[in-house]
């Protein structure tokens, strides 16, 4: 076909080629001749448009659809619900304090309206475990006072708020630091209120579910793993990803998935352990990305005797220059409220400045201290996989682990990194570092290349350390191959819909 | 339906392959840019 067509169009560029344009006569005649071929060519153009249509149409008809909303839902509600019944931290972390804190006291000078929206979800949290604040507990200052007086009047965004904010700011340069820190007073304060909340909260959940701890976060995992199932094996989605050009069709043909089986070693009735390798690579990609965290925790839990009540003494320490600044408040509340203004009450406020410093800076230690102290109460059997979750249960810590490894990352860089590590904590198959105790030293690309090469695997040590990221492809590319193998639609399809989606815009 | 219209007129646009089908299209759709230009061409020389 290909050849008559092009001896076909090229006899009528022959033709036009010898047709004369030197008159208007002539040009009239070329026109016409021209005109009459295109409307034939339009024609056949337009029949050609409609059968592929019709084409593309039959094989999205076959397509077995899937919506994976409902799932997804469920699955991060569940999640959620996981974090705050989490056996590794203390309320403080479950209620998600820690980081709505940290964002108060660390990146109040780029948006003023973040904060307040930080402020309101930290109020919001005190409020679900049943403490509704009032203007009388932000006792930090006078300034905290006059500020938090006007956030809880106000919605939170309106004009006198800001306004409010510009006179106090001058003032004191440090009021969102110091209402950051008036919220850690206010936990601890409660803290008590806060543990019965979380207790009942857990038992309730659990009951509900009939499982224990462990159980429900093994449930998690599965209900994970069978969302990603199910969505690689809908034939929608498996579309939309070599469409969208997320995958390369051309790299699925099966003369290329012959080609990765003999790279791997592997043969195509041997799925099953091609998967459970590619979850081996992925826990040690993930193992090798974390090694920082994994050592620093190793070398505090060698130090472990040091840190046994660091937590609990410093947040006494705390607890006293606090009651300063309460009593010096209280000072400054008495002599305004008689109108007794006097360089008096300038130097209250030197003293309370000070004191909030002060305490400012063992707020920053104490966050560090608590992590500590819990590692120090570990034992040896604890695992690798134990101490990354324990890790990733306290976002102050990981973050500071994170920024002294890291130079110059942004903010949502180290979230970014938090949120992977979760992810990989929560949601994958851990078979190697769950079995690896905190005071063992083991080879893990070795105990993972070993296993493989008794399946005959053409895998050595040195690759998986050094091509992880290409194992993990080409075991992917495998897997997926499987999957296009075993539905409705073949790879012919799929290279046709690809194609006529670069053809026909 | 016949490859018709006087181009090649042995074959059914079904029976095409889906590369000769995709290839083809190409193909016509260049040539019908080709054939709007030479008309252009000859409308900017008048």
């Amino acid at each position: 076909m290909s050849n008559s067509l092009d001896s076909k169009i090229k006899d009528v560029k022959d033709v036009l080629d010898s047709m004369p344009r030197n008159n208007l006569k002539n040009k009239n005649k070329y026109r016409d001749y021209v005109l009459n071929i295109l409307e034939k060519y339009n024609k056949f153009y337009h029949d050609l448009y409609l059968e592929i249509i019709r084409r593309r149409d039959d094989i999205l008809g076959k397509v077995k659809d899937y919506d994976g909303t409902l799932d997804k839902k469920m699955i991060n509600d569940y999640y959620k619900k996981l974090l705050m019944v989490n056996d590794r931290n203390t309320p403080y972390e479950k209620s998600g304090l820690d980081k709505i804190l940290y964002e108060i006291l660390h990146f109040y000078k780029d948006d003023f309206e973040g904060v307040n929206k930080d402020i309101r979800s930290a109020i919001e949290i005190f409020g679900l475990v049943g403490i509704k604040l009032q203007e009388r507990d932000f006792c930090y200052s006078p300034y905290v006072n006059e500020y938090m007086t006007m956030f809880m009047k106000s919605d939170g965004e309106d004009d006198s708020l800001r306004e409010c904010f510009d006179k106090l700011y001058w003032k004191c340069p440090d009021i969102i630091v110091h209402i950051g820190l008036n919220f850690k007073y206010l936990y601890y304060k409660n803290e008590k209120l806060f543990s019965k909340y979380f207790c009942n909260y857990k038992n309730d959940f659990l009951k509900s579910e009939s499982l224990n701890y462990n159980e429900v976060f093994s449930k998690y995992k599965v209900l994970v793993n069978d969302n990603n199932v199910n969505y690689l094996k809908s034939e929608d989605n498996l579309i939309k990803s070599f469409v969208s050009k997320k995958y390369n069709i051309l790299d699925y043909s099966k003369d290329k998935i012959l080609k990765y089986h003999m790279q791997l070693g592997s043969n195509s009735g041997d799925i099953d352990n091609i998967k459970k390798f590619l979850d081996l690579l992925v826990e040690y990609k993930n193992y090798f990305e974390y090694k920082y965290i994994i050592d620093d925790i190793k070398k505090l839990y060698k130090d472990k005797d040091k840190f046994k009540s660091s937590f609990r003494n410093k947040l006494k320490e705390i607890a006293k220059i606090e009651a300063k600044i309460i009593k010096l408040n209280k000072k400054i509340g008495f002599r305004a409220k008689f109108n007794i203004y006097s360089n008096k009450i300038d130097k209250l406020m030197i003293e309370i400045n000070s004191n909030i410093k002060e305490v400012s800076k063992l707020y920053n230690e104490l966050e560090i201290d608590k992590f500590k102290e819990y590692v120090s109460k570990l034992e040896d059997n604890v695992s690798l996989y134990d101490i990354l979750l324990i890790a990733s249960s306290y976002y102050i810590y990981l973050r500071s682990c994170i920024d002294n490894n890291f130079d110059g990352l942004s903010d949502i860089e180290i979230n970014d990194k938090i949120v992977n590590m979760q992810e990989f904590l929560f949601s994958s198959d851990i078979n190697v570092i769950n079995n690896i105790s905190i005071v063992e030293d083991r080879d893990v690309s070795l105990i993972i290349s070993d296993r493989y090469k008794l399946l005959r695997y053409n895998i050595t040590k040195d690759e998986i350390e050094n091509n992880v990221l290409g194992l993990i492809e080409l075991t992917k590319k495998i897997i997926l191959g499987s999957i296009l193998d075993n539905c409705n639609i073949d790879y012919e399809d799929i290279l046709f819909l690809c194609n006529v989606r670069d053809i026909i815009k | 339906m016949l490859v018709g219209c006087g181009i090649v007129d042995d074959i059914k646009i079904k029976d095409f392959s889906n590369d000769e089908l995709l290839d083809t299209y190409i193909k016509i759709g260049s040539f019908i840019d080709f054939l709007n230009k030479e008309i252009e061409k000859v409308d900017s020389d008048e």
